[in-house]
């Protein structure tokens, strides 16, 4: 798994590419909390997300109450085919804001 | 890593994967391609190779972290195969006995982190339960699924 963290259109975006798994998300897991506790909105980009599994929803799923608690935007976007079909499976399509783009995350 | 499992047992029909892999997370990617491939091969579609992708790495990472508690020099070997248009996933391990009542899915009215893989596995496949184990395992798991 890689990542970067960007800012547009006013918000952070970490991107994600590879799997993330048992393996690689506890390194996804601190990203995803530090740019949160830093309070800022910020947008997960899943285009390139391979695969996921339960602990990489896990890690989802904590920073998505971590930014609930610190009053910060937290959302996915572009979510890959194989990603989404495994956040269907937890049914966290219909908890997790999700977008079909940046721009699109912006805009909303 | 794809050394032949040293156990005289084999899920039934024909055997399409048969592998035996140290239990750390790091192999779980190799796993699940060899894994996504045998389901192929066996004439699963895509998207029935993926949940079986799904379930086999979730009982993997059950095995890895709670049966092992991530000691690396676990063991588990994976072994798939095909028999009357139904695939057979056998999840082996040398860990203690599990109850099968330990398996439980949470609710998922319950967003939190965690306590997603049981739940995971049993949407992915038609059935999972424990076997009797034979000399050599500790638990021996069998998913199945109709190849679709």
């Amino acid at each position: 798994m890689e990542h970067e963290v960007r800012e547009e259109h006013g918000l952070s975006i970490a991107a994600f590419r590879g799997d993330i798994d048992f393996n690689t998300s506890p390194e996804a897991r601190r990203v995803l909390l530090e740019l949160v506790e830093n309070r800022q909105d910020l947008m997960v980009d899943m285009s390139s997300v391979d695969y996921i599994d339960s602990s990489g929803v896990a890690s989802l799923i904590e920073a998505f109450q971590s930014a609930k608690t610190t009053g910060s935007r937290f959302g996915l976007v572009a979510v890959s085919p194989p990603a989404l079909r495994v956040l269907q499976l937890a049914h966290l399509e219909k908890v997790l804001p999700i977008y079909d783009s940046v721009a699109a995350a912006a805009d909303a | 890593m794809h050394a032949k499992t040293p156990v005289n047992s084999r899920p039934p029909g024909e055997l399409v994967l048969d592998m035996r892999s140290a239990a750390k997370p790091e192999n779980l990617k190799q796993i699940r391609t060899a894994v996504r491939d045998a389901a192929l091969g066996a004439g699963c579609s895509e998207s029935c190779a993926d949940e079986i992708v799904i379930a086999v790495n979730e009982a993997c990472m059950n095995v890895i972290e709670h049966g092992y508690a991530l000691d690396p020099n676990g063991v588990l070997t994976v072994q798939l195969s095909a028999q009357n248009g139904t695939l057979f996933a056998w999840l082996g391990d040398q860990c203690k006995p599990i109850d099968l009542s330990q398996l439980k899915s949470r609710s998922l009215e319950d967003i939190r982190p965690g306590g997603l893989g049981v739940h995971f596995m049993r949407e992915c496949m038609d059935d999972i339960k424990f076997l009797p184990p034979p000399p050599g395992y500790g638990n021996l798991l069998q998913m199945t699924k109709t190849i679709s």
